[in-house]
């Protein structure tokens, strides 16, 4: 499904120029549940963001879905994205002005799902989260893990192929932590292909492979193998 | 989906709930001042179009030649209406009217007496203004003597339950029967009354229509079938010059000629005398200037304020494309709450302009009667909506597009949007306002000074506590020293006089002569005035030289005459008194000596607009003119009581009228009392606008500094440092538009001031103090916002991204 060959990323920022992204090669598969690591800098953020095409490469091969994301207009990407990619982030990024609900169901407005279509999935999606009780509360009512649990639930309303995420626990307890970890395996397990950015040994033992960045290159792939 | 959207666009707008409300302030003032300046534009353009058939109707103006110089009359005399309609077959009707300039008064039994505005008419009025009857037959109501047609409001006031129709109603010395009522007239009416009584059955002559063709005295109609008639009847005019007029003009040496106006053209023929007040076209551009101004300016600050608010919602806008949102979607956004802000201006300014004409002074300052009559104004139903939706989608676009273009990384990270783009843009828009506003209150600050030096200005006469009563009838004029008699042993009328002029008003012009001189200055044209015993002394002018006039002068050779020491100036006579003089009296053979008995100190004859001129005095006592009566101003009530009961007792069946003549010297500045009024509205807008303005700008530079200001915040700085920080960035700016705005505002006040040939000084002191007023103003409009900021903990200051 993703299948990366020798990508360069590079920030030129005055005289300094950062290799943030080099000669990365990578192939996730469908079904997969990724996780990379690495220190602080490496360029995890930025390999997430250029797998969700929201940053652009310098160099190398990107193929999404069989579509080389190379020359692909603003809008292509946008297109692509839509219903594509779910994406969940460390600082949840819900918007204040909508409830729990339509923050869930934000990203169907935006595929031009039917409004009657729209509440059945949202409330599914809810009932999932088992956040029903608070569809009307606002996001800054909820605690940190239910918010990112409402997160999580926006990301795969679309039923996304790919969810992206970027340290989903790193702003949790562990005990919240350890929920939304189980929530990620759980889609795993009913289909989605994720893969997720972490410091977390603990968080990382939930899924099957781990990629270690150092410095902009992966130093090393491990499988983990599951009971 | 539109649902969706809609309910984010409103939520989103109720979080901020004080942008929301200056914002929709400010949007609602700029459309409210358009809506009244559409209303005034309105009314201005269809002067005249409540009538049928006003595009039959042509008004008829006499055009007289005297001494190669022509001068053009709204009226003709009384024959022409008849002569041309016999003369000119295809002429389908004409009507004569004549404005009774003051009220009359009418009584009826069991019903309060009052003033109505009356026009008498010929019998044709209705047959060339078709106006809709709401009872009786336009037909013949003005076919018989002694007919009155009403208006609805006066109906109602005279006949409250009563059917006026067949009643009768009386005047002093008339009584009248109701023959027809009809509409109230609009505002916007070149020729308004209240009543119009039938008139024109004195002999109708051939002879005396004639006659009365030199002499301007009834406004004349007429009505044509086809356009190209009233250029066919102008055309056609000589001709009949030739055969009613040519023989009395060689005689007159004068030269006389008509012109055509259409009805609803006539209100801004505005060079011709004789005529109701009419139009100006300068006001009308004026208006739309300053209501487009306003406009702009509360434009610049609904994009200043959107930009702001823009800023705060980068993150949100990465945060939509995230999720799946185009560049389209995002602009749709914006612009849906703009749609949405601009509605409710829209309701905001409606209600507004509604309550400013009802219960503002607006309406009679600008002379109208506007309202936001929609079923009178349809277009307003889809204009005002149309125009308001264009606005707020205009000013929309600037931030819609700038949101738009956010990228879906900006979410996730900082500093990827420049924040400050357009930045001096905005601060160039924000001068402009400040400059405009600055420039507004400085001119209406002068304008005021003016008007309050107008009222204060000595005159050379003392204006205050002279009651002025019109003498117009014989039986008035032949009373007078028996009234004057009576007056003087009330103990609280001072002194009066009669004089046939008012100061201010309608002084004349006349030729002297002067015996002694030669060549150019053997002859002057100079202001002339005839005034009556004590007059000096009732209104308190001084004696320079020599003495007034003293009772009734026997027989004398010569006639004393008084005159002003700007006679003096002019004919630098050493020893004024004793001078001879000649009065020429036009068409009399011979002309009148006189000899100077005094000087007075120069007073303003005219209004303040123009200069003193040499002046000549003439005694004569009995005169149609005014009584003017000095009173006791602590017993004014006790005096117009001794006044009214003299006049009821020696002028029975006249009815009392008077006037002060402090006011009705004032009324000689109603155009600039508008003006400056209407300044004083502006300015209010134009301050409250540039305070959006500046807040806006305000708090778009504090947010931009919010970080830097916690974090110098956190290494120490006070909340003054803090503030200075965001002031010095726009000190510049405020003060190059106040220095900007004071040249504006005078040359602004230059030009409204040069009307006047009498002016308060241009203090610089006013100028500069406007100034730092406007400085002072900006510098707490920024400390609050700055303070505001400055007082967030330091630590929340540097979480903000
Ligand atoms: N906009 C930018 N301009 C310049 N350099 C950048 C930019 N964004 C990231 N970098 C650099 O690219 C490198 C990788 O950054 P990235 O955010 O991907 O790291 P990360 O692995 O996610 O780190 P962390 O664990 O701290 O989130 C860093 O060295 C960073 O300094
Ligand atoms: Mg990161």
């Amino acid at each position: 499904m993703i299948h990366l060959h020798h990508l360069v990323k590079t920030y030129n920022t005055r005289s300094v120029e950062t290799r943030a992204i080099s000669e990365v090669s990578l192939k996730v598969d469908r079904g997969e549940f990724v996780s990379v690591m690495g220190p602080s800098g490496c360029g995890k953020t930025t390999l997430l963001n250029i797998i969700g095409l929201l940053d652009s490469y310098d160099s190398g091969l990107y193929i999404f879905n069989d579509t080389d994301v190379r020359n692909l207009s603003e809008r292509e990407k946008v297109k692509l994205r839509k219903g594509n990619i779910g994406f969940i982030f460390q600082n949840f990024n819900l918007l204040d002005e909508l409830s729990v609900f339509e923050n869930i169901e934000l990203p169907l407005v935006y595929l031009g799902v039917k409004s009657g279509e729209r509440k059945k999935r949202v409330d599914r999606i809810l009932e999932q989260i088992g956040l029903g009780h608070r569809s009307a509360h606002s996001p800054y009512e909820l605690s940190g893990g239910q918010q990112q649990r409402v997160a999580i639930g926006r990301a795969i309303v679309t039923n996304p192929a790919l969810i992206l995420a970027d340290e989903p626990t790193g702003n949790l307890d562990s005990q919240h932590g350890n929920e939304i970890m189980e929530m990620l395996s759980n889609l795993n397990e009913a289909g989605s292909t994720i893969i997720m950015v972490t410091h977390s040994m603990n968080d990382a033992a939930y899924t099957n492979r781990i990629i270690k960045l150092v410095d902009g290159h992966i130093v090393s792939e491990k499988q983990l193998l599951h009971a | 989906m539109h649902k969706f959207r809609l309910k984010f666009a409103i939520r989103s707008l109720m979080k901020s709930r004080v942008y929301t409300l200056l914002n929709v302030m400010g949007l609602a003032i700029g459309l409210g001042v358009c809506i009244i300046v559409f209303l005034y534009l309105r009314s201005e353009i269809t002067y005249d179009q409540h009538i049928p058939n006003y595009k039959e109707i042509y008004r008829v103006s006499s055009v007289f030649r005297v001494d190669e110089q022509l001068e053009e009359y709204g009226g003709a005399g009384v024959g022409l209406a008849p002569l041309l309609e016999r003369e000119f077959p295809y002429v389908e009707g004409t009507t004569r009217l004549i404005h009774i300039n003051e009220s009359v008064l009418f009584k009826r039994p069991g019903v309060q007496a009052g003033n109505a505005g009356v026009a008498l008419a010929d019998r044709n009025y209705f047959r060339v203004f078709e106006l809709p009857f709401l009872a009786g037959n336009p037909d013949n109501a003005l076919s018989k003597p002694q007919s009155i047609v009403i208006t609805r409001s006066f109906a109602e006031k005279y006949f409250e339950e009563e059917l006026p129709l067949g009643q009768v109603i009386n005047t002093n010395n008339y009584e009248y029967t109701v023959t027809g009522i009809i509409d109230d007239f609009p505002a916007n009416t070149h020729h308004i009354f209240s009543a119009l009584i039938s008139s024109f059955y004195q002999d109708e002559k051939l002879e005396s229509w004639e006659n009365s063709l030199w002499q301007i005295e009834a406004h004349t109609f007429l009505r044509l079938n086809k356009p190209t008639e009233a250029g066919q009847l102008t055309e056609s005019f000589p001709g009949f010059y030739d055969k009613y007029m040519a023989e009395s003009g060689s005689g007159l040496q004068a030269g006389y000629d008509i012109n055509l106006t259409r009805l609803d053209k006539v209100h801004f023929n505005n060079h011709v005398k004789y005529d109701q007040s009419s139009g100006n076209r300068g006001y009308l551009y004026a208006f739309s200037g300053i209501g487009l101004l306003i406009l702009v300016l509360a434009c610049i600050n609904y994009v200043n304020m959107a930009t702001v608010r823009s800023l705060r919602r980068i993150k949100e806008a990465g945060m939509q494309k995230v999720l799946g949102a185009g560049k389209r979607e995002i602009v749709y956004q914006v612009l849906i709450e703009s749609l949405v802000l601009g509605a409710a201006a829209l309701l905001v300014a409606l209600a507004t302009v509604e309550l400013v004409l009802e219960f503002t002074p607006l309406n009679s300052i600008m002379n109208k009667d506007l309202s936001l009559n929609l079923s009178r104004y349809s277009s307003l139903w889809w204009l005002a909506p149309l125009f308001a939706a264009i606005i707020a989608f205009l000013s929309g676009w600037f931030p819609a597009i700038y949101l738009s273009n956010v990228p879906a990384l900006a979410a996730i990270k900082k500093g990827l949007v420049k924040r400050n783009r357009g930045l001096g843009v905005r601060k160039l828009l924000v001068g402009f306002q400040f400059t405009a506003s600055v420039a507004v209150v400085i001119t209406a600050t002068l304008m005021y000074q003016q008007m309050d030096y107008v009222k204060q200005k000595d005159l050379g006469f003392n204006k205050e506590d002279v009651l002025l009563i019109p003498i117009r009838d014989t039986l008035t004029a032949r009373s007078i020293s028996d009234i004057r008699q009576k007056l003087a042993r009330s103990p609280y009328v001072k002194s009066s006089s009669s004089a046939q002029t008012i100061p201010g008003k309608s002084v004349d012009r006349i030729v002297i002569n002067f015996p002694g001189m030669e060549g150019v200055a053997s002859q002057q044209v100079v202001d002339f005035m005839m005034v009556g015993a004590d007059y000096f002394q009732t209104m308190e002018m001084e004696f320079v030289k020599g003495q007034g006039f003293n009772g009734q002068p026997e027989e004398l050779e010569t006639y004393p005459v008084v005159v002003n020491e700007a006679m003096v100036r002019m004919m630098g006579w050493k020893d004024p008194i004793g001078q001879q003089v000649e009065i020429v009296a036009p068409g009399q053979a011979e002309n009148y000596p006189g000899q100077v008995i005094g000087v007075v100190r120069d007073f303003n004859a005219h209004s303040l607009h123009d200069d003193i001129e040499p002046t000549i005095m003439t005694y004569q006592e009995e005169t149609a003119g005014y009584l003017h009566v000095r009173v006791d101003s602590e017993n004014l009530l006790s005096a117009l009581n001794d006044l009214e009961k003299t006049f009821a007792k020696l002028t029975p069946g006249v009815p009392f009228q008077f006037s002060f003549l402090n006011r009705d010297l004032f009324k000689l500045y109603e155009e600039e009392q508008r003006q400056s009024q209407l300044i004083l509205y502006l300015t209010y807008l134009a301050i409250f606008i540039s305070f959006l303005g500046l807040t806006g700008l305000a708090s778009f530079t504090t947010n931009l500094k919010t970080r830097e200001i916690g974090i110098r915040k956190v290494l120490g700085a006070d909340v003054r440092q803090v503030v200075s920080l965001v002031f010095r960035e726009m000190l510049w700016l405020i003060i190059i538009s106040v220095v900007l705005a004071l040249p504006l505002a005078y040359i602004l006040t230059r030009g409204w001031l040069s009307n006047f040939a009498y002016t308060t000084n241009l203090h610089p002191l006013i100028f500069v103090s406007s100034g730092l007023l406007a400085i002072l103003l900006a510098y707490i409009i920024i400390s609050y916002h700055s303070i505001k900021i400055a007082r967030v903990k330091a630590v929340d200051t540097l979480k903000y991204e």
